[in-house]
């Protein structure tokens, strides 16, 4: 931790790298980007039909269940779990011996790496926001509070979201492949964080599930607090929820941690 | 004879050494289940709440889906190797397709048999035999005749556009963000009635991209819920031939796009 200082120009490299990256898969990245509008667009659309007409389910308007969806799925792909696949990739090509002995601690690579992929990401979305108005729809926060507090439960979703990232890629020092897991991971942290369908409208078993699965403070808990809408818990007590889950999740990923590192030096020898 | 001979023994070769790894087989093959399970979900909480979009109700869309699905499982068995066709371009590997006794895109189509597609079958076939017993439709042999038809028309429709745009890599030397895009429309699209989408939409997507044509043109038919589509029901009817027009199609421009292959290795 001393050297945490002159560590920073290698952690600067490395969201640097990411950039490069970006821009030399900017068709690729185009493209999820449309199969991403595709997406909204036909949940706009199946919204729209089951609605049948009618302004308010629930007491809740169709403008913003469509507004909440839009949202959701465009988060949820700003803040993609990529060390789940950055440390596979690095386990499957042999390369994690080197990035273990660099001298820059590998968590700290790992941090940097997520920062980085982000940051780099994030352009292609700003581009992609007025597409997603005409695709889907997007009311604008409640209130200024509301768009604060909103603001201040993503920083939460996005560690949540990284330390998940982190934990399957670790499981990758047992089982080498994680590309399965990945693929569960997809569908399910969209269904349960309310991306597709919000969790007000979930029957109550499910929705019992869903409540006590860490994926609401991805989607459901931030989009809730955006549109004023304070969850069951009440706004402490969703901030309260999600905290938990940043700690609950920085426990599990440090104890597997330890036990991956391990695994290493029992390989190695 | 010999060149389908020798077709179906490459194919078979790509499924043994899919088998090599016994437990990835079974990973991947329940991950198809799961994935394809989970995706049925949205739909099933939706309507759990609404009960219908656009008057069909849960067991009729399952039926739309597991048809889709099914048919979908059915292209994936010979279409795995189509992905691989932007890289063997742009590294000039095309090249040992060309001097083979058998046609280069048969050869392809063979290369790579993705097991999860095993998953997506079984997915497929246990939605649609749930969703039976929620809809109501006579089964004569007519019906199971025009059901078995539909389901390899639907095969055939998926295979043609594939083929249509893997032909792209040969010109622009990349294809694979397209197919993408190709599949993200039918995986997510095919699954709804299509009136959802309004008549300008419902449209484009039946003579624009056929989707039409794969599983709602049948399911329409097969549900006895004709009245409510825009063209006139032969069309409907006649689904499964659209399958072998389009095929004939995406043969004849594959090939055409095939002499613009430069050999380069770029």
């Amino acid at each position: 931790m001393k050297h945490s200082a002159s560590n920073l120009p290698a952690y600067i490299q490395i969201v640097n790298l990411w950039f490069q990256m970006a821009y030399t898969y900017r068709v690729n990245l185009a493209m999820e980007l449309v199969g991403l509008l595709l997406k909204i667009f036909l949940l706009k659309v199946v919204w729209t039909a089951v609605y049948a007409g009618r302004d308010v389910v629930d007491g809740v308007e169709l403008r913003h269940v469509i507004s909440f969806v839009t949202l959701a799925n465009l988060q949820m792909w700003l803040i993609f779990p990529m060390l789940a696949w950055l440390i596979q990739e690095r386990i499957r090509e042999g390369q994690i011996a080197i990035d273990l002995a660099r001298p820059v601690p590998f968590l700290g690579q790992l941090l940097a790496n997520q920062v980085g992929a982000t940051a780099a990401f994030a352009p292609f979305l700003l581009i992609a926001l007025p597409l997603a108005l005409i695709a889907g729809g997007m009311e604008p926060p409640a209130s200024a509070s509301a768009a604060l507090l909103y603001l201040v439960s993503m920083v939460l979703a996005y560690i949540v979201t990284a330390l998940m990232g982190m934990l399957m890629g670790l499981i990758g020092f047992w089982t080498l492949q994680t590309g399965g897991i990945q693929a569960i991971y997809d569908f399910v942290s969209l269904f349960f964080a309310g991306a597709l369908v919000p969790l007000w409208f979930f029957p109550p078993l499910l929705r019992h599930i869903a409540d006590w699965l860490p994926f609401q403070a991805q989607a459901f808990i931030p989009l809730s607090l955006y549109m004023g809408q304070a969850p069951p818990q009440g706004v402490a007590g969703a901030l309260g929820l999600q905290l938990f889950w940043v700690a609950a999740l920085f426990g599990i990923a440090w104890l597997v941690w330890q036990r991956a590192m391990r695994r290493v030096i029992i390989q190695g020898g | 004879m010999t060149t389908i001979g020798i077709t179906f023994s490459m194919w078979l070769a790509s499924v043994r050494s899919e088998l090599q790894y016994r437990a990835n087989f079974l990973i991947m093959v329940m991950m198809g289940v799961v994935y394809q399970c989970t995706g049925f979900a949205f739909i099933w909480v939706v309507l759990s709440r609404f009960q219908v979009v656009a008057g069909w109700t849960l067991g009729e869309v399952a039926f739309l889906y597991g048809l889709r699905l099914t048919m979908h499982a059915l292209n994936g068995a010979i279409t795995g190797g189509l992905y691989n066709l932007e890289w063997k371009v742009r590294q000039g590997e095309f090249d040992r397709y060309l001097v083979r006794p058998v046609p280069p895109l048969l050869q392809l189509l063979c290369e790579r048999v993705h097991i999860s597609i095993l998953g997506d079958l079984i997915g497929g076939l246990v939605l649609f035999v749930a969703a039976t017993s929620l809809v109501a439709i006579a089964w004569t042999p007519l019906a199971l005749l025009y059901l078995v038809l539909a389901l390899l028309g639907g095969a055939l429709i998926e295979l043609a556009l594939r083929v249509l745009f893997s032909a792209l890599a040969f010109r622009f030397l990349s294809a694979n963000a397209f197919m993408f895009v190709l599949d993200t429309i039918f995986s997510n699209f095919a699954n709804y009635p299509l009136t959802i989408f309004g008549n300008v939409l419902e449209f484009l997507l039946t003579f624009g991209v056929p989707l039409a044509f794969m599983a709602y043109f049948p399911a329409v038919v097969l549900l006895g819920r004709t009245g409510e589509l825009l063209v006139n029901p032969l069309f409907a009817y006649a689904a499964p031939l659209a399958g072998i027009i389009w095929l004939l199609v995406a043969l004849y421009i594959f090939h055409r796009e095939m002499r613009n292959y430069q050999s380069a290795g770029h």
